[in-house]
């Protein structure tokens, strides 16, 4: 708990600082000159304004971050006794030790940070003011490679440091301009021109910033990850290949931005214009991409490099394992059975997971995945042949599914096991999974009656993409833990359903955003959702 | 989604994030000693933090036996002493715990033992 807990605030703690960073240095460099050239300073000031508020609240969410992280490894060092609330443990860790001392100077540049943007709020059209915030932001910025995993190493932790923070940097300008650029596009609608201009200025940017991101990164990899079989062999290298497929999208839609979108907004000067609609939706889908990378990272974050990992963790073996498919179960233990072995295995002396209970729970897996193998389809058949009303029903595969796993998920309790339906409710891993059930039909249901236009579409329709991100982040988070139990199939399992569920959840929202007008979202989602199913249906395993 | 909820629905791992790992340790993990060693020395993958770091050394009975001093080498902040008094033969079991430079607490266990 403690361990995902951390990765987690980690995550958060760069969005805040990337944030905070990306958006003096995108007010300076890219919208003041490019609002000067349209409007004057009326405009130049509201934007101003607006982004120095956003980096405002990135700022405090660094701060709760930082004070997050501090609370948590007072946590672990004190898991033998000591209080969490003990005063003086907690000033001996902040001062006594480099790392609270770095995380003493963040909340310092964040607090900094903080009162600086907010006489920005005040007075925007101060540039001593913005380029003290930029001054602040890349000071903050400097803590994170000082505290990050470059800075245990043994050996060459200076360059490490130094290549760390620049992709740190690289990140910031383009995945955090994207975001304010995004969030300034509603103030800016009623400006196509503005927009279009800022757009132009930003593309080259993002450029420079993602080609510092992509060399940082790849010296990184070549340092630290050394051999391919390490790229796909190791809980680092593993979620690092999750990372560079996200990167190919996210890269496609950058692409799109800089080679097609920017040299036709050339000449745009209309309200409503379409392009300025694509713009939109290929930025927040890289945005969306971006964020869920950067939550990657603080799941990095937590895991060796490759280079320094125990001997013997590289291995390809787990790998091949799982590329190969074969036939799903078609029949399963009765759940008596399994009690029974599960009992059995309990009484000795070197108790080993049932065969029994591992067939129960593949049978339980393959099956759950034809259900979204059926799901994916339909989708696909929708998205490409739209006037097809039977495959508007894949939501219903939702209920179906849902059905399966509340009879299936635990043998122990009603209706397969003698536990009653409400004592397995004070039961938590029942609880959780009763819950998820119920999450999944009510997906079903809300998003059928929204397929079929009984109910109007509105913020609601985010949540299911919402839930896929988050969910597959909980993936990557678990996967690690599993791996450390030299569960490596499982976290290949976890990276792999992980990869195709962000991608499920970013080409779903994109899908709601276009209403219908490209359909190329759609097919993407029914193609991730797809894969997913085939890979729960014939290539998912446990041992 | 759907994926990611049917793992999250049909199994909940859950597990501790190692991070530091032992590289090597004097005595190895699982060697039989025929003199008693003076101190215990852990080496590290990474850098660790002088403070918050503790071994502690059991025998074959679950006894604790005193330790003294331990401490982070300064010329190379991987590597972990503590000194034990002179132990009898039998076997022992080293608990260490350390924080490392980038915040993880990482913790772990070996044991040896001493022949008569």
């Amino acid at each position: 708990m403690i361990e995902t807990t951390d990765m987690l605030i980690r995550g958060v703690g760069f969005m805040g600082i990337v944030v905070s960073v990306a958006g003096p240095i995108l007010f300076l460099v890219v919208l003041r000159p490019a609002l000067s050239l349209t409007g004057g300073d009326g405009p130049n000031q509201e934007i101003g304004r607006r982004i120095a508020r956003t980096c405002l609240a990135s700022g405090l969410l660094l701060a709760s971050a930082t004070a997050g992280a501090v609370f948590l490894v007072g946590a672990a060092v004190t898991r033998e006794g000591a209080s969490l609330w003990d005063l003086a443990l907690l000033k001996r860790l902040l001062l006594e030790t480099a790392y609270g001392n770095i995380l003493l100077l963040r909340a310092a540049g964040a607090i900094g940070m903080v009162l600086l943007f907010r006489f920005i709020a005040l007075y925007p059209a101060s540039p001593r003011l913005w380029k003290a915030a930029t001054f602040a932001a890349l000071l903050t910025l400097a803590t994170f490679p000082l505290s990050g995993h470059a800075a245990a190493l043994p050996t060459r932790e200076v360059l490490a440091m130094a290549v760390d923070g620049l992709h740190l940097f690289g990140v910031a300008t383009w995945i955090g301009g994207l975001f304010h650029l995004r969030l300034l596009l509603g103030p800016l609608s009623k400006d196509p021109v503005t927009i279009a201009t800022a757009v132009r200025r930003f593309s080259p940017f993002a450029l420079a910033s993602a080609s510092l991101l992509i060399a940082t990164g790849l010296i990184n990899a070549l340092q630290y990850i050394g051999s391919l079989t390490a790229l796909l062999g190791t809980p680092y290298g593993l979620t690092l290949t999750a990372k560079l497929l996200l990167l190919i999208p996210l890269l496609t839609f950058g692409a799109i931005n800089f080679l097609i979108l920017r040299p036709a907004l050339q000449h745009t000067k209309q309200h409503h214009n379409p392009l300025l609609r694509r713009v939109t939706t290929t930025m927040e889908g890289e945005l969306g991409l971006g964020l869920v990378i950067l939550l990657l990272v603080g799941a990095l974050t937590a895991l060796p490099y490759p280079v320094e990992d125990s001997p013997g963790r590289s291995n390809l073996a787990p790998v091949f394992s799982w590329l190969t498919p074969r036939w799903p179960h078609f029949s399963s233990p009765t759940a008596k059975r399994v009690r029974e072995q599960k009992a059995a295995q309990k009484a000795s002396p070197n108790p080993v997971r049932p065969a029994e209970a591992i067939a129960y729970s593949e049978f339980n897996h393959h099956w759950a995945g034809a259900f979204v193998l059926v799901m994916g389809l339909l989708s696909l058949l929708h998205a490409f042949r739209p006037r097809l009303a039977w495959a508007r029903a894949w939501p219903l595969t939702l209920i179906g599914l849902s059905i399966f796993l509340f009879f299936r998920n635990d043998s122990n309790v009603w209706p397969l096991g003698p536990i009653s339906f409400w004592h397995s409710l004070t039961i938590a891993h029942v609880l959780q999974h009763r819950l998820y059930v119920v999450l999944v039909a009510a997906l079903g249901i809300v998003e059928w009656l929204g397929q079929t236009g009984r109910i109007r579409r509105t913020w609601w329709t985010y949540i299911f993409p919402g839930i896929c991100v988050i969910g597959s982040l909980m993936l990557f988070l678990h996967a690690h833990g599993g791996f450390e139990r030299a569960d490596s199939l499982t976290h290949v399992q976890h990276v792999v359903i992980g990869t195709l569920g962000f991608l499920a959840g970013v080409s779903r929202w994109l899908e709601l955003r276009v209403q219908g007008e490209d359909r190329l979202y759609g097919k993407l989602w029914g193609l991730s959702v797809t894969l997913l199913g085939l890979f729960l249906f014939v290539f998912f395993r446990e041992h | 989604m759907t994926g990611t909820l049917i793992l999250l629905t049909l199994a909940m791992p859950a597990g501790l994030a190692a991070h530091s790992t032992l590289v090597r340790s004097q005595p190895p993990a699982g060697a039989t000693l025929t003199t008693p060693p003076g101190e215990i020395i852990l080496w590290f993958n990474e850098r660790l933090e002088r403070q918050f770091h503790a071994v502690t050394v059991t025998d074959g009975q679950g006894r604790t036996i005193p330790t003294q001093n331990p401490h982070v080498d300064r010329a190379d902040p991987t590597k972990l002493t503590v000194a034990v008094e002179p132990l009898p033969p039998g076997v022992y079991r080293v608990r260490w715990r350390v924080l490392s430079r980038d915040g993880h607490v990482a913790e772990g266990a070996f044991s040896f033992s001493i022949q008569p």
